[in-house]
Parts: C-alpha cells; structure tokens; sequence
C-alpha cells in the first residue's frame, strides 16, 4: 500500500491544472485535501477531470470553489486584487455561457456542448469580430479553465464549476440577455456532419447523479 | 510624550531598521579593542541615524558661526522624525566625547560646531560595517604594495605587514568556511558580495612578486610572502565553496534572489535559448485566475447589443394645415385652360371660325398681344378643340396701337363639337371677368 500522497502537492496540482483527477485518490487524501482548502474559505466541487486524449466516461475531479460566507467581492473594495478580463473575452465569455446553458432552471456546469463557430456567430450577432472572439478563446478563456476545448467541441471548464453560487443566482436573474442562437445548439453523433461538428454523444459524460456527490 | 511624538518615533524607527541594527551588531566587534565594557557600542539604531542627521545638519548649515542647540534642534525636525529625549541624551554625549565641540574653548558657549573627525569616523563606521571590513585588507595589500614601490618601508615592517595581510586573510577564510557550512543562503549571499577575490589574488601575487624581487636573498620574507600566497589560496577556495553552495542550493530550491538583477539581465542578453529554457523546466506556473462577476457580464453585454430602434407613428395633421403649394398651382392652372377655352366659345359665338383681327387690333398693345398668346396656348393644347391659323398677309398700320399685325382666325378643331362647353354668354363673361380678377 503506496503512502498517501502530500495533500500540499495535490493541492498545487490543483491550482496548477486547474482541476485534479481524484479516481486514484484515497478517501484519506480526500479528507486531507478538503480540511485544507476549508480553511483558506475555499471549497472542492465535482468537475469534469482534466481531459487526457482518451474517453472520460465517468472519470472524476475536483476544482477549487468558494464556500459562501467566505467569497470576496473585488467590485466593491481593493482587499482581494483580482484579474479582470477585457470587455470583448466577457462578451465572448457570455455567448459561451449561453450557448452551455440553454435552460434557466438548470445548472451552468457542465452544460450542453458548443463549437468555436457557434460561439463566433452568437458574438457577430452583437457586432464583435470573429478575431477578438478567436483571441479571447485561446488566451483568456481556455487558459484560464473557463473553457475547455477538446478537438473541436468546446464545453464550460472547471473554473465555471467553481463559480460562486450567488453568481449563478444572480446570472439566472438576467439568463434571457445571455447571447445564444436562435437555431438549436446541434449536437450530432452524425459521422457525416460538419468537420466542425465532431461531437459524439458517447464522449459527452452524462450529468452526476447525486449519489456521486457523495465522496 | 504625545501621540505625535510617539509615531514620528515609530516611523523613524522603521526607516532605520533593519540596515542600522546590523550594521551596529557588525561595529561591536570593530569597537572591541578600545571598548571600556561591553556596552560600548549603542543598540539603539535609533542613535546612528541621529549621529547621521546631526553631521549633515552641521555640515550643511554651521558655516563659519556653528549653530546653537536650539537651531540644531529645529533643523532636526526636517529630517522626520525627532525624539526630544533621544536628541538631548546624543547631544551631550558628543559633546562630552568630542564629536560637537563647543565654537570657543570657554565656559557658557552657546554656538557648537562639528569635529571633522567625528564624522569621518562615521563614515569609516557605515563604510565597515557595511562592507565587513573588506575594503580594509584590500587597502592594506595595495598600502604595503605602494610602500614597497616607492622604497617607503623597511624590512622589519614589511614583515609586519606581510604578516598581518595572511592573518587578515585567514581570519577571513575560516569565516567564510564557517558560513558555507551554517549560514542561510540569504547571509551567504551577502558575505560573498563583500568579497573579490580575483583583486585579492591579484594584489597578493603583486606583493609577492615585489617582495621576491626587492629582497631575493632574505628568506624569511619569501618565506612569509609565499605563506600570505598559500593563505590568499585557502581564501579563494573558500570563496567558491560560498558560491557553489549559494548556486546548488539556490538553484534546487529555485531561490530568484541568488542573482541580483543585473546578473538576469546579463543571463538574458547573453545567455543560450537552451539554457534559458532550463530555468523553467521544474516551475509550477500559477496563472491568475481572471474574476468575472455578474454585474461586469451584464454590462458587457449590454454594451455590445444594439439598441433597438422602435419607430412611431408620425402624428396626425391637424386641421386648417397650410394649403398644398402644388395643389394651388394645378387649380390654377386648371381655372386658366377653363378661362382660355370659355374665352375662345365667346368669340366663336356658336360658329365654326372668326376672324379676330379686327378685335385684337381694338384692344390695343400689349392687350392684343397678351390675348393672341392666350389664344395660341388654348390652340396648342391638344385637350382643348380649338386652332389658330394665322396669315400670311401683314398690316401695318404707324398710327394705331399694334403697329404690325397678321390676320388671326379662331377655327373650331372638331366640326363635330360645336360649342362642346354649356355656357350662357353672361355666364360666360361673368366667368371671364372672375378669372381675370384671380
């Protein structure tokens, strides 16, 4: 039996990659992990694990998310600085949202699957150029673990896993404004379909079910 | 004291720790062979900052007069922060020791000035204990190798020199070999920057050389020459040793202040792409995650949608609105066709054709002209049955009104339409007279 690894390096990888793979965990590295990241206010949710090329299936992972009494608010005052995207890697982060996030009533995270063409008409509709939406994608959003990008499908990263509860409440308030197509998201196992199109409905994991809330 | 006196205190003592303290721990040792007790040097930073601040106030403002105590004083509260206590206590102790001296050597002196002694000692003081006293082996290699040079010393204190230069550098060396094994990287680090050994080694080989060739036949001073030589080697040694372990432990635990920033700078410029590269090959980047709050989203987008035009109803005109220019202008026009074709039935009378030149020239100029354009517009308005044939034959008559004049006949265009037009003769010619008022 391996010793349990050292909850500081998980950690670290965690805050590296963005998210963990948590299938060879134990239940006390778990523990370990959690005590931690509850005492900086911090809580671990359930997240798609970091893709490696192969099928995830029902692989899990953690990400890093903010208990609710203990989320900043850097829009009011200066004791937490924070990164602040420009105003066209937002936009291009709304459309994003929604085009993920098609129903008021469900969760954002993990959302229905989207293309990067998608993304960049549901933004041209709104005037901003499909190289600002381009740019925006590979150098804010995706490295940023907002979203994630396997082949050409795209889907909501880790880090809108993280998000805070009150914001998705508050979200949910004005989700009718989120800009989206008219025409349904298509999400084709079709091998003939688009190249851009190469989503299979096998690839996609299906929602957790609340008994794999449980750790 | 008050509140104010105590934070101009705080903050003075902020500015002058940490630099101060160690300097003052390193003095303790420099002041140890004339020291009375243990106590001789202060440790309270606090003191050399107020030794520094009064050498520059007197440097500065004594002149050829010096300052009172009072003037001191005042000059003092530009510096930030002063402690009355703390000033009254250093100022008489300089003058008790000598560093402010009174203007004339007589009691009830009012007016000090500073002893420039004093404050070369400070800044022998801050140059020691800021450098550990390196400076001070490297001026004694270059004094003994300028007095050899210049013929300036004999032979016993050529041998003392020599002597106390390998004692210099073998204290040092066990210092330096006593960190490497005990120091933090951070204390190591600041010991190596006080030390140059490529200039040691260069001086000590000069003096070596001097020694050998001044004195080739005195044994016992290529004797000490060579031990100062063997001494300078364990030194140098050492030295590498510091920098090798600063290198590997530093390197290991990726410790970016091992270099200073000009080193970077030269490692960036000069450095192998390859070699750079390494430097990031075991770091852990931790992007910033970027905040992106409901309120920022909503406004973005709200920044980006167009605005949506809703176009009104224009509003109703209201009544007695100014009359249609146009309108007028085709009613009028309609009332002079009717005026030109009532006018033409009047003169047919019912007929078929007239001769109207006898009329026109009645009428006179430029009545005739006026009424033969008007009879020559209803001809050649193809809605209207009416033509004019004028003819050939011309009259000319010097007395009457129109000089010139063509026969004009009025004839019906259409046989089949006599008339064509209901009207009664007073009708008509009240319709004519009506037209005419218009």
């Amino acid at each position: 039996m391996s010793a349990p690894r050292d909850p500081a390096v998980l950690l670290a990888t965690l805050r590296a990659a963005g998210s963990l793979a948590v299938d060879d965990s134990t239940l006390a590295e778990m523990e370990a992990m959690r005590g931690r990241v509850n005492d900086t206010g911090r809580l671990l949710v359930r997240c798609a694990p970091p893709s490696t090329g192969s099928t995830r299936g029902r692989s899990r992972g953690v990400a890093f998310g903010w208990s609710p009494h203990a989320t900043p608010s850097p829009e009011d005052n200066n004791d937490y600085p924070v990164r602040r995207l420009a105003p066209t890697s937002r936009l291009t982060w709304a459309c994003c949202l929604g085009l993920a996030w098609p129903e008021r009533t469900t969760t954002p995270y993990p959302g229905a699957a989207f293309t990067r063409s998608l993304v960049i008409d549901a933004a041209a509709e709104l005037g901003l150029s499909a190289t600002f939406v381009k740019a925006s994608l590979d150098h804010d959003l995706i490295p940023a673990h907002l979203v994630t990008a396997s082949g050409a499908t795209l889907r909501l990263g880790p880090a809108a896993a993280g998000m805070p509860p009150a914001f998705v409440d508050s979200i949910r308030r004005f989700h009718e404004q989120l800009p989206r197509l008219d025409i349904p998201v298509p999400v084709s196992s079709d091998s003939s379909a688009d190249d851009e199109l190469e989503v299979s409905s096998t690839d996609v994991p299906p929602p957790p079910s609340e008994e794999d809330w449980e750790w | 004291m008050s509140t104010e006196e105590d934070s101009e205190d705080n903050a003075g003592e902020q500015q002058s720790l940490p630099g101060d303290k160690a300097l003052l721990d390193r003095l303790r040792s420099f002041i140890a062979p004339i020291a009375n007790d243990a106590s001789a040097v202060t440790e309270d930073p606090r003191a050399l900052r107020m030794a520094r601040d009064l050498s520059e106030v007197f440097a500065d403002n004594a002149g050829l007069s010096g300052l009172s105590k009072s003037e001191v004083e005042q000059f003092l509260t530009r510096y930030g922060h002063h402690d009355k206590r703390l000033f009254e206590a250093r100022f008489d102790l300089f003058v008790r020791m000598g560093l402010i001296t009174p203007f004339l050597p007589k009691k009830h002196q009012q007016r000090y000035v500073l002893d420039p002694s004093g404050l070369v000692g400070l800044l022998v003081f801050e140059r020691i204990g800021t450098r550990g006293g390196i400076d001070e082996m490297l001026l004694l290699l270059d004094r003994a190798r300028w007095m050899i040079e210049n013929d300036q010393v004999n032979r016993a204190s050529l041998k003392t020199y020599l002597k106390r230069c390998r004692q210099l550098l073998s204290v040092y060396a066990a210092k330096l070999a006593r960190l490497v094994h005990t120091a933090s990287i951070t204390e190591l680090i600041e010991e190596h920057r006080n030390h140059d050994s490529t200039q040691v080694e260069k001086d000590v080989h000069t003096l070596n050389k001097l020694v050998t060739d001044r004195f080739p036949d005195d044994h016992e001073l290529g004797d000490s020459a060579f031990r100062l030589v063997e001494t300078e080697l364990v030194y140098r040694q050492q030295v590498f040793a510091a920098v090798d372990r600063v290198l590997d432990q530093g390197g290991v635990t990726l410790d970016f202040s091992v270099l200073s920033a000009e080193q970077y700078l030269a490692a960036a410029l000069d450095g192998t792409l390859d070699g750079l590269a390494a430097v990031g090959t075991s770091l852990v980047v931790d992007p910033p995650q970027p905040w992106v709050d409901p309120g920022s989203l909503q406004e973005a987008i709200e920044e980006y949608r167009p605005r949506v035009r809703v176009s009104v109803r224009p509003p109703v005109p209201t009544e007695g609105a100014e009359e249609d220019p146009i309108g007028v202008m085709r009613a009028r026009a309609e009332r002079s066709v009717r005026r030109r074709a009532l006018a033409s039935e009047a003169h047919l009378q019912g007929r078929q054709e007239v001769e109207l030149t006898s009329t026109l020239r009645a009428l006179g100029w430029p009545k005739a002209g006026e009424h033969l354009m008007e009879l020559l517009a209803v001809a050649a308005d193809p809605d209207q049955p009416f033509t004019i044939e004028l003819g050939q034959m011309l009259i000319v008559d010097v007395d009457a009104l129109v000089t010139y004049m063509h026969p004009v006949i009025l004839k019906r265009a259409n046989p089949d339409r006599p008339g064509g037009l209901d009207f009664d003769p007073v009708s008509l010619a009240a319709t004519a007279d009506e037209e005419t008022a218009t």
